[in-house]
């Protein structure tokens, strides 16, 4: 499979008590092991996130081995314990992305184990030189978009025009329990040419750029984009905030820029459902999945029904007659990517995806994510020439359906329930009544608004992932209250990120009466499925 | 070639022009779309920066325009057609039926007080507040003092179902129900237009939620509830508890100066009428809260500067520079959070009883359509265009037109009658011009 000459590069993530004193053991012992390997300490297995692992492979490692102390041995009671069960999801992750799990294993070592490390160590060497070289290209990614001059996003994005009023701030949910946080005083900054302050400010990672700023600034300045395009130079300055995950999400959306990748993503697919891998006429619909089947994998923890709303999208376009186009090595949207200060790997992540499409034939995509959707609709344009690819989002397709009668709901739901509005589906896209009308549709439906609903609806606290923590929690658990206090039963929501928040914040420590804030959760796309039958 | 001039809006532009013309010796004719003349001036309690009381000073004026002989006033009409050019338009007017015999009428308010649905129709002239009957005198000091049958909503002139208990009271035999619109076509030297504005609708800036928390009312609503006249009788009451709020912000700019609807403009006189709002919750009641909350406090005007001080220190308002982001309710107490931002200190909420939002001025919905009729032109914006905004600001982009008060920007009452004034010498000018004569009167 490969060529003689190919020598893996293994990283073995070992931990101090256990696997460093083996790896120590094998050498005063004079045990042999193959040269491929580069051993790095941890104080614990338990230490090794799915992102250091994820970035292993980023760099061009070929093989990972996690090595800890044996099942009850470990000095940190069970750190060992949960390394293993991060390795198993990070190897789900692998063999999405096409790499294959096989690239990455998990061995207990004990001190005096030196052969078993060096077994391991062969083991995995072989192993590696069978399969072949990390497909990914390697080394350290150049940026091929420069950050726009300061000058041109005060321009831009209308700053020029704020008269400081403090309006943005006063409706800023971040700035409301973070007083560090206030997009007035960014941008007064900004038109003081404070250029590199504002670029280094840590304040620049918390902005949401959930929009509800610019609703309401009468001067109509985008935030949003001044954000977006300001964190381009502050990541060229080493700043890049606090990625959720220590950074692991963005590690796979990196690597599906890169072009030796072959991802395996539909593996999600139950029976019955019907797709197809290319379009037949210019009718036909591509499905975007995007990230769902990653999240699925990434947010275990906190049962994020991503891959849940995949199936039920494509059961309701096949209820409707519709046989979608799904990609197996579909690509990210670049969203994040975009929104994180990272335009070149988004730039990379649109051309692939619009070579995909492309090559499918296909015409018209249709998204159950509303920051897909935003990305493909409004971004792409500005980057891709010739983009001229329909897209919406399902729920407009829903809507459509309702009323050409394609689309029948005739189960009952009897539920009372309240709508999340999300900001890049409401405020971005301006699309309030077609999931308020997919969703009255179902019968026993009865809706509620909450306080903060179209345009003034509330974020669900993280965007791109980055910077969630205590302001993202209170945001959270205060629009879960919201939504408690409709007395409706169910919050329902179009976007699977905003799922995941929510279903985050309901996961841990609430800081609250749990009375208040506990509603089930739920995505459109479910809510329709079940009426269908 | 005729020197008659019609006055189209009999507000206290029109009405300046009115007198001046008349005074002048033209015979004028004023169209006023309404059952009363007066405009918006008539209903608000008191004017800055000299705190008079504004029907008190304009009553006289309505009256006397109302009565001059040279002045022929025609309510409940509208211009529906004009041709011809400077000194021989053709007007054709339509004189809506009032169902009410102008002659006749004596105002006693019999008709009124037999009306079946009479406290059931929101009183329009009150904001809303109070009610009305489908036979009703639009305010007290009306000119003409004479009741008008509402087409729309009165039983018999709708569905044919009621006995007419008004035209049984009426002792003067007044009310006629045969009554139809009557055309008059007739020819005049000149036009002023003077129609006046409307005030924005807030219901769409959902963050304040006008519309939606009954306490917060906007600066007009604000104007007859604390108007010795209007529905409350000059009690300031809560709409969710007829309590009096004691503590009132006051939120400037909204919907003016943003871009976010198509009115970027400053309406000029809300920081003033803001100030006066809040001195007169002072003056009933000494221990009332102002505070009001500004994007730029804009006080040019003679006096105007020395009012805002005026407020701040003797009647204690507070004024705080920041635009709230968003307005909040107790879902019990139904008081209101007004979040606004601190620079330096972070955002925080001021807990009030009431907010009264001060809504731009936006031109009057008939604006657009009378441009039309008339053929003139109107800004980006929907306001009557000045040929020349710098050296001919009263005359309309077509000769013998002209353009007067609130119609053609946000305007104080002093510049609304100084524009009826500037205006009827316009008129007069071109006319005494066309005719060869040197002078009038």
């Amino acid at each position: 499979m490969a060529d003689g000459n190919f020598e893996p590069r293994i990283i073995a993530f070992s931990c101090n008590w256990c696997a460093y004193a083996g790896a120590d053991f094998a050498g005063v012992s004079r045990i042999q092991y193959p040269p491929n390997v580069k051993i790095l300490r941890v104080m614990c297995s338990g230490r090794v996130e799915p992102s250091f692992i994820l970035r292993a492979f980023e760099k061009g490692a070929d093989g990972v081995i996690v090595g800890g102390c044996h099942e009850a041995d470990c000095h940190y009671i069970s750190g060992n314990l949960r390394a293993k069960e991060r390795v198993e999801a990070t190897q789900q992750i692998l063999e999405m992305l096409g790499l294959g799990s096989e690239r990455l294993r998990i061995k207990w070592i004990n001190a005096n184990e030196g052969e078993a490390l060096a077994r391991e160590i062969e083991e995995l060497t072989v192993k590696l030189k069978q399969i072949g070289p990390n497909p990914l290209s390697t080394g350290t990614r150049e940026d091929t978009v420069a950050a726009l001059e300061f000058e041109d996003i005060l321009n831009a994005t209308d700053a020029r025009l704020c008269v400081e009023c403090g309006k943005c701030t006063a409706s800023c949910p971040v700035s409301r329990r973070n007083p560090d946080f206030s997009p007035r005083l960014t941008v007064e900054m900004a038109l003081e040419n404070l250029e590199s302050e504002v670029e280094t400010s840590p304040a620049i990672w918390e902005c949401l750029t959930c929009g509800i700023c610019e609703e309401r600034c009468p001067y109509n300045v985008r935030f949003s984009d001044f954000i977006k395009d300001t964190r381009v130079e502050a990541r060229s300055l080493g700043r890049k905030g606090n990625p959720v995950q220590a950074g692991a999400i963005f590690s796979w959306m990196r690597m599906m820029a890169s072009n030796g990748l072959k991802q395996r993503k539909l593996g999600w697919l139950e029976d019955g459902l019907q797709i197809k891998h290319e379009a037949e006429s210019d009718d036909d619909i591509m499905f975007f999945v995007g990230c769902l089947p990653y999240y699925e994998v990434s947010h275990r923890q906190i049962m994020p029904g991503s891959v849940q709303i995949a199936r039920d999208s494509v059961a309701i376009l096949n209820s409707m007659g519709i046989t979608p186009v799904l990609l197996p090595d579909e690509r990210c949207c670049g969203h994040d990517m975009l929104y994180s200060g990272n335009p070149s790997v988004f730039e990379a992540l649109a051309i692939k995806t619009a070579e995909a499409i492309r090559k499918a034939n296909v015409k018209r995509v249709v998204l159950s994510c509303p920051e897909g959707y935003l990305t493909m609709k409004h971004h792409y344009p500005q980057v891709l020439d010739g983009w001229d690819v329909e897209v919406m989002h399902i729920t407009e397709l829903l809507s459509e359906g309702i009323d050409s009668g394609r689309l029948t709901l005739n189960k009952e739901i009897s539920a009372k329930i309240t709508y999340q509005d999300p900001c890049r589906l409401g405020r971005r896209l301006g699309i309030y009544q077609a999931p308020r009308k997919v969703l009255s549709a179902i019968p026993g439906i009865e809706m509620v608004e909450m306080n903060h609903y179209g345009p003034d609806a509330i974020c669900s606290g993280v965007s791109s992932w980055v910077n969630c923590g205590n302001v993202s929690r209170s945001i959270q658990i205060e629009r879960l209250r919201e939504a408690k206090s409709t007395g409706a039963s169910m919050l329902v929501t179009s976007c699977p990120k905003c799922l995941i928040h929510f279903r985050c914040a309901l996961s841990g420590k609430t800081g609250t009466d749990r009375d208040e804030i506990q509603i089930e959760t739920r995505d459109i796309t479910g809510l329709v499925r079940e009426a269908l039958i | 070639m005729t020197e008659d001039v019609l006055i189209i809006g009999g507000g206290v532009c029109g009405i300046q022009a009115a007198l001046d013309l008349g005074d002048k010796g033209f015979n004028v004719w004023m169209v006023e779309k309404e059952p009363s003349i007066g405009g918006r001036m008539a209903l608000l309690d008191k004017v800055f920066p000299t705190n008079d009381c504004s029907i008190c000073i304009l009553a006289p004026k309505m009256i006397t325009c109302f009565n001059h002989p040279k002045v022929n006033v025609l309510t409940c009409s509208e211009v529906e057609k004009v041709s011809g050019s400077l000194g021989e338009f053709e007007v054709t007017i339509r004189k809506k039926a009032r169902y009410v015999d102008e002659k006749k009428c004596t105002g006693c308010d019999a008709c009124t007080q037999a009306c079946v649905l009479k406290g059931k129709i929101p009183d329009e002239w009150n904001e809303g507040f109070g009610t009305r009957a489908a036979a009703y005198i639009p305010f007290m000091q009306a000119v003409p003092r004479v009741a008008v049958i509402d087409p729309e909503k009165c039983l018999y002139l709708t569905k044919k179902k009621c006995k007419k208990e008004c035209a049984e009271a009426c002792q003067r035999g007044a009310i006629d129900f045969d009554m139809k619109d009557e055309i008059i076509t007739r020819k005049f030297g000149a036009i002023i237009v003077a129609v006046g504005l409307v005030m924005f609708d807030p219901s769409g800036i959902t963050e304040y939620g006008y519309g939606r928390f009954h306490n917060v009312i906007q600066s007009m609503e604000y104007e007859r509830l604390i108007n010795a006249s209007g529905p409350t009788g000059g009690h300031l009451k809560r709409r969710s508890d007829g309590e009096r709020p004691k503590r009132i912000a006051y939120i400037q700019c909204v919907g003016a100066r943003d871009l976010r609807n198509g009115h970027p403009y400053c309406c000029s006189v809300c920081c003033m009428y803001a100030t006066k709002d809040a001195m007169l919750a002072y003056m009933h009641h000494d221990d009332t809260e102002n505070y009001i909350f500004y994007t730029d406090l804009r006080a040019f005007g003679r006096g105007f500067d020395e009012y805002i001080r005026r407020g701040a220190q003797e009647y204690g308002i507070k004024y705080i520079r920041a635009r709230p982001g968003e307005i909040t309710e107790d879902s019990v107490t139904k008081n209101l959070y007004v979040w606004y931002d601190v620079p330096g200190q972070g955002v925080t909420n001021l807990e009030v009883d009431m907010v009264v939002l001060s809504t731009a001025f936006v031109p009057h919905p008939s604006s657009k359509k009378l441009a039309e009729v008339l053929g003139i032109h109107t800004d980006e914006y929907g306001f009557f265009k000045a040929s020349d905004d710098l050296l001919a600001p009263m005359d309309s982009s077509a000769p013998g037109i002209f353009i007067a008060g609130a119609c053609t920007r946000p305007m104080d009452v002093t510049d609304a009658v100084t524009q009826g004034g500037a205006a009827a010498d316009r008129a007069a000018q071109v006319l005494t011009g066309a005719t060869g004569k040197v002078s009038v009167a």
